[in-house]
């Protein structure tokens, strides 16, 4: 347990990479928003995704995550297994944390008319649509699943390198093409955008959690065969 | 005595290249070792193996008794410093020791604080802004105060002065005096480390080619000067790791003797005899040349 608080802990030191940056890049780009909203004289509504940066953060997050310190943590005699618990805890403990303020901000931003600008940065249709506790999970499962894809994407480059990851890549977009291709020879386009309009957000994200789970699987199986 | 290492037949293979080859060899608990060597002789690959860093492509190793690969009991009690240590590019000093606060369950706060001040270490400081000497005190000060029942030391005064380096001597000595530890130290600067050696641990192309008691060592092998025709006549029979001759006299230097006979012996023929420092003696042995095995033979 002592090491798996050292890793959180290590981690955790790092409060520019968690705190300070994502706190920049999205109440900055709010704040742009805000302004604009506020000098738009028209009557309309102000919709904007700014508040997916955050969501892109915490995926670039989970790639730097095991880039910046899984040589630290393994040269501090730390046993994978507690890097890999820790790690995930961590990433785990930070989406809670970021989904619960972007789902107080967007009640707030509801109860205050779009922040008496009628801007929709946080509370956005269909996004937004479900029960307060469908919203809250709908947050909270993307932020985990992009936090462990990046993740799973560092973890595979500590474990093969740089030539793995450049062989994978290709390997991936070969059998991309290959997928979409026989998606429009077989013209499922059409069932594919229905199936996916005929759901609510949640019931969408609900489909992300055994993906999740995966990149978990994979993520500790690089890294117990991963050497600095 | 109690064991902390125990090596046998170890491999580590890069493809075709061999960085540790068939090594055994075990280390007692308590003693401080000197683990000596060219660049590229294996050094740093024998003690990512231990550490369960990288994994041996055969062999078998027990360290405290167990395989150290994912095993908490033996991990915590090693604290290995290495010259390429990487940090996390947003950490100062003080993140660092606060880290190790939380991962080394010996670690001793006052004694770190003490070893920053020695070491005019700035707390505040980017570890991405330290100068190459302030790096490597960071590595000395984690390494010491951890008190790991295991620590290593791997080239752990890359850019450090001579004061620094004078500072983690007696720092070390100190502590290893009130609370003994195994401690492994791998450097260039023979010279200045060999009073505190108590056993060396010499390697040269992957293999390990000296394994003894520091004492035992300096008994071990001499130099013996005198008229080129009396030395010659000495030597037969004897491994050489280096013959110098100048003018009409010769000076070889000479492993694995039975030194009171041959002492005695080279005394009765009016030879002269000198110890061979440490450093020349690995010099000797690791300078690529074959000179050994054609001395041996004549």
């Amino acid at each position: 347990m002592k090491r798996i608080s050292g890793v959180l802990k290590l981690h955790y030191r790092d409060k520019w990479g968690w705190i300070y940056i994502p706190a920049i890049i999205l109440f900055s780009s709010f704040a742009i928003n805000l302004i604009i909203s506020f000098l738009m004289t028209n009557q309309k509504d102000l919709y904007t995704g700014g508040v997916s940066s955050i969501f892109f953060y915490t995926f670039i997050a989970g790639i730097f995550l095991v880039a910046k310190s899984f040589s630290f943590a393994i040269g501090m005699s730390i046993r994978r297994i507690d890097y890999f618990i820790g790690s995930s805890l961590f990433g785990t403990i930070s989406s809670t944390l970021i989904a619960s303020l972007i789902f107080l901000l967007a009640l707030l931003e509801k109860q205050t008319n779009g922040w008496g600008t009628r801007l929709h940065f946080f509370h956005l249709p269909y996004v937004n649509d479900g029960t307060l506790s469908e919203q809250f999970i709908l947050y909270m499962i993307i932020l985990l699943n992009l936090f462990f894809l990046g993740f799973l994407i560092s973890s595979f480059a500590r474990r093969f390198g740089g030539k793995g990851m450049f062989i994978f890549s290709l390997a991936l977009l070969l059998i991309g093409s290959i997928f979409f291709f026989l998606i429009s020879q077989y013209e499922v386009w059409g069932s594919i955008f229905s199936w996916f309009t005929s759901r609510t957000a949640v019931q969408i994200a609900y489909w992300l959690v055994p993906f999740t789970l995966l990149y978990l699987l994979g993520s500790y199986r690089m890294l117990r065969k991963a050497v600095i | 005595m109690k064991n902390v290492i125990e090596v046998k037949q170890l491999d580590k293979s890069y493809g075709t290249f061999k960085a540790v080859h068939n090594t055994s060899f075990s280390v007692q608990a308590d003693k401080i070792y000197g683990l000596l060597g060219r660049n590229g002789a294996g050094k740093t690959t024998l003690m990512k193996l231990i550490t369960a860093q990288i994994f041996p492509t055969s062999g078998d190793m027990k360290v405290f008794g167990e395989n150290p690969y994912e095993n908490a009991k033996v991990l915590s009690q090693i604290c290995f410093i290495k010259e390429s240590q990487k940090y996390p590019d947003l950490y100062n000093i003080l993140d660092v020791l606060e880290v190790s606060k939380s991962i080394f369950p010996n670690w001793d706060v006052n004694f770190s604080m003490s070893l920053i001040k020695d070491f005019n270490l700035p707390l505040n400081r980017r570890i991405k802004k330290l100068s190459r000497g302030m790096l490597s005190a960071v590595g000395i000060v984690i390494g010491l105060a951890s008190r790991a029942p295991l620590t290593i030391f791997d080239e752990p005064y890359l850019g450090l002065d001579a004061v620094s380096r004078g500072i983690f001597y007696d720092r070390l000595m100190e502590d290893y005096a009130e609370h003994p530890r195994t401690v492994i130290l791998s450097t260039h600067l023979i010279d200045e480390v060999s009073n505190l050696l108590e056993h060396i641990l010499v390697m040269d192309n992957g293999k390990l080619i000296i394994d003894q008691d520091a004492e035992e060592l300096r008994d071990w092998a001499f130099t013996v000067t005198g008229q080129t025709s009396k030395v010659e006549a000495f030597l037969i029979g004897k491994e050489i790791v280096h013959r110098e001759p100048f003018g009409g006299l010769l000076s070889a230097t000479v492993i694995r003797s039975q030194n009171d006979t041959d002492r005695k012996q080279a005394a009765a023929i009016g030879l002269e005899i000198s110890p061979v420092s440490l450093q020349q003696l690995v010099i000797h042995l690791t300078n690529g040349k074959s000179e050994q095995k054609g001395a041996i033979a004549k």
